[in-house]
């Protein structure tokens, strides 16, 4: 009976201590791994997805090669100076102001930036945001960042013609910026150098964006592979926006039509 | 004394062991069992588990190494362009719209003689025929809905008798 009073709450007793050291740890790790598996499972969904998208987006490209192309010409892979000194001559011709002077400037060349993926949440280029799909890339990606040629120009001509050639500049089939527009008014260096009474200088500094080819290593998170398609309105919209002809010359009834003179 | 049985309390003590033993010993380990049962299917469990998630481990891997490929590439690529671009398209200021404020804001009396673009910022050096003419141009310049910061410097008089100043402001988008 002693036997039996005491064999009883051992039993129990060895019950739970068995239950508290090996059985819960147990179920604590098939919840952890439930809870890996389901995520692991989210990742493996997310990368099946992706690869479907990119062959739907590649054959996007294959449908619209034209537009593919349009894009890769005005933000080419390379330098193109032949491209900058022919189109700013046309421009300059069909504009009618004199070109005076044309220098592309020497650029040191850009260091390709390699973006470990912790640091992706600050950039800044929208190809690199982080996603939220959970997915642990140790790889590097590597970026190119757009890389720009300066070229500086001169003109003379008078102010409306200046103008025609600044909003052709603007609208150059180029991935452009102008830094720097100086416009003054001509003054004849010589007393015997005749200047027409309304011709202006004008000194511009613009820069003209390549970049080569982009370059991705293992790396899923670009936002991109989560799209379905391309957005090729933008490109309809450059489009139309650089064949768009050089707006009227109109002036407010308010105003002057040319400020420089009285 | 001589009729005292020694023998009846082994007897007891052995009747209750072999009680212990055939009825209620397994009774008393029922919850021990049940433990052991619990933990054994646990360990089954977790080890299916284990080779699910090894499983899909690998299939990531595999999936992902065929991603990267060179459409990859240009998939990305593209839109890469795309972005630059877009993103240029929407924070280009077109150099004329200074010039068209210049040509609404500029009054009779006044020229400017030089310009400077940068930015949003334009610099200007005006020139005037009297002090007047200048007074009315800063003031047309400040009354302006589109400028912002107007710095006017360097007021002074040429030799030629005029006069003339400079200005610095920015427009707003």
């Amino acid at each position: 009976m002693k036997l039996k009073i005491i064999f009883f709450p051992l039993a129990l007793a060895f019950s739970v201590y068995f239950a508290i050291a090996f059985v819960w740890p147990e179920f604590v790790k098939i919840q952890q791994t439930q809870k890996d598996i389901a995520e692991k499972q989210k990742i493996l969904d997310s990368v099946r997805q992706k690869k479907t998208n990119i062959v739907s987006l590649k054959k996007m490209l294959d449908e619209n090669h034209e537009k593919a192309a349009f894009v890769e010409s005005y933000y080419p892979r390379e330098k193109q100076e032949e491209r900058f000194v022919s189109e700013i001559n046309n421009l300059a011709a069909s504009s009618g102001v004199v070109l005076l002077d044309l220098s592309i400037k020497e650029q040191p060349k850009a260091p390709i930036a390699a973006v470990k993926k912790e640091d992706d949440a600050q950039s800044q280029n929208a190809l690199f945001r982080k996603s939220n799909d959970g997915q642990s890339l140790t790889e590097e990606t590597v970026r190119n960042p757009v890389q720009y040629s300066g070229v500086k120009i001169s003109i003379a001509g008078d102010y409306d013609r200046v103008k025609i050639f600044l909003e052709k500049i603007y609208k150059i089939g180029l991935l452009n910026r102008i830094n720097l527009v100086s416009i003054e008014k001509s003054v004849p260096k010589e007393e015997t150098e005749k200047v027409a009474a309304n011709t202006l200088s004008a000194n511009l500094e613009v820069e003209f964006g390549h970049s080569p080819v982009l370059m991705v290593k293992k790396d899923a998170t670009l936002p991109v592979f989560s799209k379905t398609g391309f957005d090729l309105a933008l490109v309809e919209k450059v489009r139309s926006f650089i064949e768009q002809s050089a707006s009227s010359l109109e002036v407010s009834p308010s105003g002057k039509a040319n400020p420089f003179v009285f | 004394m001589v009729n005292t049985n020694l023998f009846q309390t082994k007897e007891a003590g052995e009747k209750a062991a072999s009680g212990l033993l055939n009825k209620n010993f397994f009774i008393y380990l029922v919850p021990l069992v049940a433990v052991l049962i619990v933990y054994g299917a646990g360990k089954i469990w977790s080890q299916s588990l284990d080779g699910q998630k090894t499983g899909l481990e690998s299939g990531i891997e595999r999936e992902s190494s065929d991603l990267f490929n060179k459409d990859t590439e240009r998939v990305a690529d593209f839109q890469h362009r795309l972005d630059e671009i877009g993103a240029s398209i929407s924070t280009r200021r077109n150099p004329l719209d200074f010039l068209r404020w210049l040509e609404q804001n500029i009054i009779a009396g006044a020229a400017v003689s030089k310009l400077e673009l940068s930015g949003d910022n334009l610099k200007m050096e005006i020139a005037a025929d009297n002090y007047m003419t200048i007074a009315k141009q800063i003031l047309a310049f400040k009354k302006s809905e589109s400028s912002r910061d107007v710095r006017i410097s360097a007021l002074s008089r040429d030799s030629k008798g005029g006069v003339g100043f400079s200005a610095e402001i920015s427009l707003r988008k």
